[in-house]
């Protein structure tokens, strides 16, 4: 099993396919990026309002 | 009729399934470990896939899209068999976790039916010469698509919660139809889209030197899929449950 380019131009370049395997491998891992930050991120607005829930209910005029 | 509820302990992981308490908390376990090898297995297959593999006779070094084209289109078919059972579950059973977790594979799903139209029309410019064919393998996956959207529409179409689970619930139920017709797509059409590269039945229809590096992205893709799976049902647990005691213990927990 050998590495198939001579070096990080031809890697880049695939012999004129290099726009279309780039562009497909680049936007896939967008999209799977996102898939991992968007709950994440829901996770973390979730708790937020729960927080301020609480927060609400233990002090529930908002005096300091 | 203390037997009654006693008598069956092997239904217990069925209810403890059915707690997103459980699940939440379980699946926190899991995940750390989960996500470790979902990242390994997609970083040695890429690498593999796009710089090692040697390169296809015909189609160049196009043909390194198959080790996204392929796994993607794996999982947002797995991922509908996912949420249609899951969408049977709830209608049956009436278990929140399970609408929980329909609503969640409907994100995912049409996020990776996207990609495996994008690569595919990707790798159809230099392959097939367009970007774009009417074919029968492509239109269903296209069907796919709108499914998975419509799935989610109808969680937001109606007022009610549960109005809004069982309606996604039938609709994924209905568009099960879909599946058989894409599988079959490539052998009862004559279409342009090559036949499937692989088959339980059958060897694959590739050198292994290609084919390795596809099965391990496949493989990466399903722990990747669950991981997703897990993360997007455990924000939907926070949202629904959030006035529940056990989220507001585990919000106060974090501020700590």
């Amino acid at each position: 099993m050998n590495f198939q380019f001579e070096n990080l131009q031809q890697l880049l370049a695939m012999d004129g396919h290099g726009p279309f395997v780039w562009t497909a491998v680049l936007v896939s891992l967008a999209v799977m990026l996102w898939l991992i930050i968007k709950p994440l991120a829901d996770s973390e607005a979730a708790q937020k309002d729960v927080a301020r829930d609480i927060a609400r209910a233990t002090n529930p005029n908002g005096e300091a | 009729m203390n037997w009654l509820t006693n008598w069956s302990p092997s239904w217990q992981w069925f209810h403890r399934l059915g707690s997103p308490r459980w699940f939440y908390q379980t699946t926190g376990r899991w995940l750390p470990w989960l996500s470790l090898l979902a990242l390994a297995l997609l970083s040695t297959g890429l690498v593999w896939g796009l710089g090692f593999a040697p390169q296809d006779a015909k189609q160049g070094n196009s043909f390194r899209i198959i080790y996204l084209h392929v796994p993607a289109s794996f999982l947002a078919l797995a991922g509908y068999y996912i949420m249609a059972i899951a969408g049977a579950i709830g209608l049956i059973w009436k278990m929140k976790l399970s609408y929980m977790v329909m609503k969640s594979a409907a994100p995912i799903g049409a996020a990776l039916t996207f990609l495996a139209l994008f690569t595919g029309a990707i790798w159809g410019k230099p392959t097939w010469g367009t970007y774009w064919v009417w074919d029968a393998r492509v239109t269903s996956m296209l069907i796919l698509l709108f499914l998975y959207l419509g799935v989610l529409a109808l969680q937001y179409a109606f007022h009610s919660n549960e109005a809004g689970n069982r309606a996604s619930a039938i609709l994924a139920l209905v568009g099960t139809v879909n599946i058989p017709i894409i599988y079959k797509s490539v052998d009862w059409w004559y279409t342009l889209h090559q036949p499937a590269t692989i088959k339980l039945t059958s060897a694959p229809s590739m050198h292994s030197d290609m084919f390795q590096p596809l099965l391990v992205m496949i493989l990466g893709f399903y722990c990747f899929y669950t991981v997703a799976l897990f993360l997007f049902t455990r924000a939907e647990i926070l949202r629904r449950e959030r006035k529940s005691t056990w989220v507001k213990e585990l919000v106060i927990g974090a501020q700590h």
